[in-house]
């Protein structure tokens, strides 16, 4: 196949993904039918609140949801470069775990070993995906820390993760991630637990990494402006279901769905210092028991009768995006003062 | 590390001081002194009296007390009054004897115990896990003097004892002097059986709890989900990442069970006639041998002592956050 379609055929497909956990009040529908294509090399922002699905959908990728309570529901799909993942056997999915799809999690407090150098925690994924041998490992896993911007790292690969500072857990986390040259990094939170100056360190190390080596980035992240400034689309979740996709210019210049909407009047505006910041009345509800019709309609300023009766497919907006939202076909119900920043503030 | 354990011990001598001192007036409040084993209407009181005053007995308290604390410190600890033999002899003969036999129980509690409770927690649940928990429980609930009575019943009953040939008492059977030298590790080992359970069985079980209980929440912890997104085999996830973390509270309860298991070795000891400190303490307090159940008491208690300063290097070996000596 030539270069040009290679580049065209998406890396990942994600097709109908539903994982469930079992609960006392029933079915938790954590993720609902999702689905997203990744393409090679590009960075796709996954938004969303707390609750919305985002690191279960992570998870699910890679077949690391917790189990026996959670489970990947019959009929999603998980496409590697056209293989199936889900159901795929143990040995397979340890193999695409680390060495073709990567993680970074939030918190680089907790998701380092105490107790195991980092410089072993470096090498293992190494040793396991490349067979390198133990001396070899050593010097690609100095290599991976010098990369990723850690000083002095043939001495650091014996320090213990409580003697570095957050920022320097996150590049070892990187660096682990990283190591065995994935084609896919998905990165949940990867700053969030950071200090902010720190934040703009990692983004821009990512960014470099990911010009350097080609991969492409799942950037999942609740924070509006990190997305604006690395992501080149950007798939919004609500309640287990993306409602709406775009690129990003798109998505700030005219955000289609209310609930993105929402999200964006709730970033403070520095170009407006004296307005109010708007909130998204009331919570995600409980996964257990989405609302019917549309999911977002018991928060949403346009909801009429027809939200609360069906739920919208993603219907494509006037820009090339896709929105959940009954206001694509019925854009004379949008009320102009919903979210008083307004829907085309800049970033 | 050498700053502090030295920091440690000196911190021990009064502690060791203050277990000698109220050893000593309890036995001394306590009923009945060395003669009164060899009560006898037959003997004249002027002759236990005579008997009183060898051993010193007829001096105030006090005076006792201080010529004990002077041999103690001049490492003699005095004359055994039953054995008529030096107190540290009498116990170079019983003290390698339980340090065998605890030694032994202390890896079987502990290897056991981890292994019981790291199959219990990555098979939370199952069958195998349920069981393990009633079995656990089970043992807990049971004293070890009356285990040991069971097993003794058990090994030496019809069935069992065709094909088991279990010695139920002793150290070493009769031939041992006759057996080369794999024959007598073998008539030792044999002989260990049955008392190592007794005594280890029931601290297994507890250390299987709390070992279950430990690794479940370290197996919920974000690291253990980072070496699995690594794509490291389960094996190495449990064993690699999770069974060393999960090891960190256990290592401090090492502490707690040495006194449980000296304690266990004076009923247990006596149970199987394992020539050790714990049935020589026995024997010693019924014997009202004051030199020997002070000393013994003191060795106990330097043993405790010790065996928790260990346990806290080997928490600093096994966790890199703890460090002593401001390091």
């Amino acid at each position: 196949m030539d270069a040009a379609s290679r580049r065209d055929m998406p890396l990942l497909e994600v097709e109908e993904l539903s994982t469930w956990f079992r609960t006392r009040s029933g079915d938790a529908h954590a993720v609902d039918g999702v689905s997203f294509q990744l393409r090679a090399g590009e960075t796709l922002g996954l938004v969303g609140e707390s609750g919305s699905g985002k690191s279960v959908t992570a998870l699910s990728l890679l077949g690391l949801v917790p189990r026996p309570a959670g489970r990947i529901v019959t009929g999603s799909s998980v496409r590697l470069r056209g293989e199936e993942l889900v159901g795929a056997d143990e040995r397979r999915l340890r193999a695409v775990r680390g060495g073709e799809i990567a993680m970074v999690f939030q918190e680089p407090m907790t998701s380092l070993n105490p107790v195991l150098t980092i410089g072993r925690q470096v090498e293992e994924g190494i040793r396991i995906h490349r067979r390198l041998p133990a001396n070899e490992a050593r010097s690609e896993a100095v290599r991976m820390l010098e990369r990723v911007g850690i000083p002095e790292p043939a001495d650091r690969i014996r320090a213990y993760p409580h003697q570095l500072s957050g920022g320097m857990r996150q590049r070892v986390m990187i660096a682990m991630a990283l190591a065995c040259r994935p084609s896919i990094l998905v990165a949940d939170e990867p700053t969030t637990a950071l200090d902010v100056t720190v934040q703009a360190q990692i983004l821009e190390l990512l960014l470099d990494l990911q010009r350097e080596l080609g991969m492409a980035i799942l950037l999942i992240t609740h924070d509006l402006g990190v997305v604006a400034e690395v992501a080149d689309r950007v798939a919004v979740m609500y309640a287990g279901r993306i409602v709406e996709t775009a690129t990003v210019e798109d998505l700030f210049e005219a955000p289609a769905h209310p609930y993105t909407a929402g999200l964006m009047a709730a970033v403070p505006d520095p170009d407006r210092p004296a307005q109010r910041l708007t909130a998204i009345p009331g919570n995600v509800p409980e996964p257990t028991r989405w609302p019917d019709g549309c999911r977002f309609h018991p928060r949403c300023p346009h909801a009429w009768e027809r939200c609360r009766g069906a739920e919208p497919g993603l219907l494509e907006t006037a820009a090339g995006g896709r929105s959940r939202c009954w206001l694509i076909e019925e854009p004379d119900r949008r009320l102009p003062t919903a979210f008083s920043s307004g829907t085309g503030g800049e970033p | 590390m050498l700053r502090y354990s030295g920091r440690r011990l000196l911190g021990a001598i009064p502690l060791l001081l203050g277990i000698v001192t109220l050893t000593f007036i309890l036995l001394h409040l306590a009923p009945g002194d060395p003669t009164t084993a060899y009560f006898n209407p037959n003997i004249p009181p002027d002759v236990i009296e005579q008997m009183r005053r060898n051993l010193g007995l007829d001096r105030p308290l006090p005076v006792q007390y201080l010529d004990w604390l002077r041999s103690f410190f001049t490492g003699h600890f005095g004359y055994s009054f039953s054995q008529h033999r030096p107190v540290a002899a009498v116990i170079g003969d019983a003290l390698p004897n339980t340090l065998l036999l605890s030694g032994i129980s202390l890896v079987l509690i502990f290897v056991l115990g981890c292994a019981a409770g790291v199959v219990q927690a990555v098979r939370q649940y199952s069958a195998a896990d349920q069981v393990l928990t009633l079995l656990a429980l089970a043992i807990y609930s049971v004293p070890g003097f009356w285990l040991g009575l069971m097993l003794i019943l058990l090994v030496s009953s019809p069935v069992l004892s065709g094909w088991l040939h279990l010695p139920i008492s002793g150290m070493v059977s009769i031939d041992h002097e006759y057996l080369g030298w794999w024959g007598r590790v073998a008539d030792r080992a044999r002989h260990l059986v049955l008392p190592v359970i007794a005594l280890g069985l029931a601290s297994a079980a507890g250390v299987a709890r709390y070992m279950r209980g430990s690794m479940l929440e370290v197996v919920g912890q974000d690291y253990i989900r980072t070496a699995r997104a690594k794509g490291l085999p389960e094996r190495r996830v449990i064993l690699g990442h999770a069974l060393r973390n999960a090891l960190l509270p256990i290592v401090s309860l090492l502490g707690l069970y040495l006194p449980l298991l000296f304690g266990g070795t004076v009923v247990i000891e006596y149970v199987f006639s394992w020539p050790g400190m714990g049935r020589l303490l026995y024997n010693a307090i019924l014997a009202r041998d004051y030199p020997v159940v002070m000393a013994a008491t003191f060795l106990f208690g330097a043993l405790v002592v010790l065996g928790n300063l260990l346990a806290d290097l080997l928490y600093a070996a096994v966790d890199p956050r703890v460090r002593y000596d401001g390091r």
